[in-house]
């Protein structure tokens, strides 16, 4: 590994964690575009953040301390899932063969760390929300599984950065079908995992209908804080999975050319929430199952594709 | 004298001599037969470890690695049973040490046994001694009833090992019939699918310290006969093939089922059972996956499944152990296993809650635990799997048929991950987060000293294993491979410890991550200061425990999904009227093997012995008849031997 591409990796996350919380301000903007409204500036959740992290936080009289505990495993865990990704088409110094498994559970982790704070509040709309994360993560699991199968039988490789970054211009050109189908799957996952419409509305002000939002109902000040940062770097970990499995990274001679397509999709990807944010409602809860079995639906066809295709 | 034959002498005339004290003083209450049987079993279970580990080194590898979770967890529970039994046995304590080191010789002495007889003999010694453990609390209204179920299994089991054995020898189809017969009489024991019905009836009717001995160390043993005792149909790693694929079939399709099953109860008990019919189907993959990647020649996915299978065996022996005891100290704290009459037990009971909390995530197996590791590999050997059928190979159906299994057994595999993490969440939240929901959990108190101090012990062995992983894997492999006679290759034993490693480090670096995030977030300008006020509930003033989400209401989408195999039915009384006084909504679910195969069974079994009842009618001459006839019957079965004899005799002449 050259000396030039750990420094574009490094640079890669150093951004990523600058700019996650500016991924929500792009997907603000765009909606309030559609909206017909001139919204908030892009850097309304820089403001947010650093409010609430000098504000004073809250503690439930009926929690045991898992309250307190969930905000900083999340953004661990995250960090940790972000450090094991190719990043600007490189791959991680950090990686190893295997660690696509280590990837999916460290975002488990984070998961139900949430979950279990959650019902340590025991209030009702947080029962609920864990409730509803632990139905829909399963489904997503089970998806982003088989998305990961497919990529490994088209690479022969299971490292997240060979998985990622050795699928060429001639894949493509190869079983394209597939891969077609792989991004509309993952593209559904993306918006699972992050709670966005069709799944989930992170705006909804009406807690019966709320999924990840009525779990950190709770929590408040410099845990609300975490909270929403470690949403920001979990869109920012599934946008860069995205698009890195999208697009070939051999594509690009220079390595700094590399990281600016990566930093452009990654933000390609958050106009796109925006724009299917805008465009569509949030489904019924008994109709978002379906969602997410159609998407484990399609990386097995394309797995069939792409083994007894050609 | 070897120490394992020291510890077995150790553990029995232990319990004996606690049974005979308990006949002479009488008296002497909880004192003398505790005191006795608890010192007994601890040292016979040191001496034994000390031997295990000895025989790793230097001996038989397979029995040595199956022994360690006997030794360990039997220790473990030995000490919280002390403080488990006191003023709940009325003077049975000297039965009680009596049964459990007879039981934990048995197992001693079936990894030890050297012939087929030997095996069974203390196989079924094994059984018996878990029967009459499983029937200890024989008042309590669900005890004849899983005790007997338990029996039954451990007879059918035995017979099924005693036609395998009568078959050992054939060709062709007979030996691959006996390897099928064996697999499934082991499979009784493991609980593999259909044959697990017994699992989650003997281990809430059981005491909990022989729950977690039953549960943590001797299922795996069925392991252990499938591995050893079953006749093999050809030397070399090629005979393993029909094993491999029976076992990874059997762990693929049990897995989802298992945890499904293990979602929809509420008897904090019942779920643990049913997850460890889970957790013996990964096992059961692993093993799968690790024998047929050595028949054929894919070493590393080979090392990487048994690698696999034998850590997560280890993990499961420590964590459930951990479990089971935690949900006797639950039970002793507040009366009961229902998982909506407890809440709040974590501030009640902190070090047991966060002892039970922290295996309870660790076995669903998530980083940074030391359940993942075990899981990790498995994945690891199914994705080499994959590669191997990708790459182009797929020469023949099998291999093509064995790709699809391992597809399928990475997306079961996730699935399976994702909904023992819901059944955990609610095992977790639904005891100890939240408010208490009955009187007895809110004036629930920490349990005995002796009680937490076991499970402190298993889980800081747990902590151990995950440290140590790399080593552990580099000291287990090369015993335990040459031990079922494939090449031990030292350069993918290395792979695979390197790979663990890795795995340590991450998990060190999310921990070190989370610790650096909480002291960052504590240095805030407010961030030490906590006011506490009540929990947000739409502007209630004062939340009740009646308004939380309950434990089946948390996993109930989930359970929907698998309405037809939990055969779920719900019960509803709406409230109706303008003051409604009662309503109310059940969720009653049923195993389906049970209602498929074991109630037919069963039914079958009594139509046949009402017809058998008649002969025993209590009139002689009956008798005296079918005395006669059986004697006419085996003497001309003789004559008719010997005649066949003579002429195939007069053949060859």
């Amino acid at each position: 590994m050259s000396d030039a591409s750990v420094w574009v990796w490094g640079v890669s996350l150093l951004l990523a964690l600058v700019l996650a919380p500016l991924q929500l301000g792009v997907i603000a903007k765009v909606k309030s575009f559609f909206g017909g409204r001139r919204g908030p500036s892009v850097l309304q959740w820089y403001h947010d953040l650093w409010k609430l992290l000098r504000k004073e936080s809250v503690c439930s009289s009926t929690s045991a301390g898992l309250v307190r505990l969930a905000p900083p495993v999340g953004v661990a865990s995250c960090l940790c899932a972000l450090s094991l990704l190719p990043l600007g088409f490189m791959d991680s110094p950090l990686g190893f063969t295997g660690d696509i498994i280590v990837f999916l559970y460290l975002l488990g982790i984070g998961r139900l760390a949430l979950v279990l704070g959650a019902l340590d509040t025991g209030s009702s709309f947080e029962g609920m929300g864990a409730s509803r994360e632990l139905h829909f993560s399963a489904l997503a699991e089970m998806a982003i599984v088989a998305v990961v199968v497919f990529l490994v039988m088209l690479t022969h490789d299971y490292s997240l950065g060979g998985v990622l970054n050795t699928a060429g211009t001639e894949a493509w050109r190869g079983s394209g079908t597939s891969l077609i189908l792989i991004v509309i799957a993952l593209l559904l996952v993306t918006l699972a995992e992050n709670c966005r419409v069709p799944f989930d509305d992170p705006e909804t002000h009406l807690e019966l209908t709320m999924v990840h939002e009525a779990m950190v109902l709770d929590h408040a000040g410099p845990d609300l804080a975490l909270i929403h940062y470690g949403a920001a770097l979990k869109l920012w970990v599934f946008a860069a999975f995205l698009t890195t499995a999208a697009v070939p990274g051999r594509l690009f001679a220079c390595p700094w050319t590399g990281l600016a397509v990566h930093v452009a999709l990654v933000f390609v990807v958050s106009v796109a929430v925006g724009v299917i944010e805008s465009a569509m409602a949030r489904y019924r809860f008994l109709k978002v199952p379906y969602l997410l079995l159609t998407a484990s639906a399609m990386a097995a066809m394309a797995i069939f594709l792409l083994e007894f295709g050609g | 004298m070897s120490l394992e034959s020291v510890s077995l002498w150790v553990l029995a005339l232990g319990g004996v001599v606690s049974a005979l004290s308990m006949l002479v003083r009488r008296a002497s209450g909880h004192g003398v037969p505790a005191f006795l049987g608890l010192w007994s079993c601890v040292s016979g279970c040191l001496i034994g470890l000390c031997g295990a580990c000895a025989g790793l080194r230097d001996g038989d590898g397979l029995s040595s690695l199956f022994q360690l979770p006997v030794y360990v967890v039997g220790c473990c529970a030995a000490v919280h049973a002390y403080g488990y039994l006191r003023g709940h046995a009325e003077g049975r304590e000297g039965a009680f040490w009596l049964f459990f080191n007879g039981m934990l010789a048995s197992m001693v002495w079936v990894t030890a046994a050297s012939g087929f007889l030997e095996f069974l003999v203390a196989w079924e010694l094994m059984g018996a001694m878990s029967f009459a453990l499983v029937a200890f609390e024989y008042r309590s209204k669900d005890s004849a009833g899983a005790s007997w179920g338990y029996l039954l299994a451990c007879q059918a089991g035995g017979a099924l090992l005693m036609v395998m054995h009568a078959m050992e020898g054939g060709t062709g189809a007979v030996a691959l019939a006996a390897v099928v017969v064996g697999v499934l009489g082991f499979g009784l024991k493991i609980g593999l699918p259909g044959l697990h019905t017994w699992l989650p009836e003997a281990h809430p009717a059981a005491p909990a310290p022989v729950s977690a001995v039953m549960s943590g160390a001797m299922i795996a043993l069925g392991f252990y006969g499938v591995l050893t005792q079953v006749p093999l149909p050809s030397a070399g790693p090629g005979g393993w093939r029909l094993v491999a694929w029976l076992l990874a079939v059997c762990g693929t399709v049990v897995m989802v089922p298992a945890v499904a099953l293990a979602l929809a109860q509420n008897n904090l008990k019942r779920l643990l059972a049913y997850s460890s019919v889970e957790n013996m189907g990964v096992v059961a993959l692993g093993l799968g996956l690790g024998l047929y990647g050595h028949c054929c020649g894919e070493t590393l996915m080979g090392v990487a499944g048994i690698a696999g299978a034998s850590l997560h065996l280890l993990n499961h022996a420590l964590l459930k152990g951990t479990l089971f005891l935690g949900a006797g100290s639950v039970l002793r704290a507040t009366g009961t296993l229902e998982l909506d009459s407890m809440g709040g037990l974590l501030r009640r009971l902190p070090q047991t809650g966060a002892l039970f909390g922290a295996s309870a995530v660790s076995l669903s197996g998530l980083p940074p635990f030391n359940g993942f590791i075990g899981e990790f590999l498995i994945y690891y050997a199914a994705f080499l799997g994959i590669r191997h059928g990708a790459a182009g190979s797929c020469a023949t159906a099998g291999d093509l048929a064995f790709l699809a299994l391992c597809v399928l057994a990475v997306l079961m595999l996730a699935l399976t991950g994702g909904l023992a993490a819901a059944a955990y969440a609610r095992a977790i939240g639904g005891a100890f987060l939240g408010e208490p929901r009955t009187a007895a959990a809110a004036s629930a108190r920490e349990v005995a000293p002796c009680m937490r101090a076991a499970m402190w012990v298993l889980s800081a062995l747990s902590l151990t294993v995950m440290v140590s992983s790399p080593f552990l894997c580099r000291a287990l492999m090369p015993p335990v491979l040459s031990a079922l006679g494939l090449p031990s290759s030292a350069s993918e034993v290395t792979q695979v410890s390197c790979l663990l490693s890795r795995v340590a480090l991450v998990s060190g670096a999310l921990l070190l991550v989370t610790a650096l995030v909480c002291v960052a977030r504590r240095c805030l300008p407010h961030g030490a200061e906590t006011p506490v006020r009540p929990t947000w509930d739409c502007g209630y003033a004062r939340p009740d425990a009646r308004m939380e989400y309950t434990s089946t209401a948390l996993v109930q989408p989930l359970m929907d999904y698998f309405a037809p195999l939990l055969r779920l039915h719900r019960r509803t009384h709406p409230a109706e009227g303008l003051f409604p006084e009662h309503g109310s909504v059940g969720l009653h679910t049923e195993d389906l093997a049970n209602a498929l195969l074991w109630r037919p069974l069963h039914r079958l079994t009594w139509r046949v012995a009402d017809v058998v009842h008649r002969l025993q009618s209590g009139y002689l001459h009956l008798y005296v008849l079918v005395m006669v006839i059986a004697l006419l019957a085996l003497l001309a079965w003789g004559w008719l031997d010997g005649m066949s004899l003579s002429s195939r005799g007069g053949m060859v002449k």
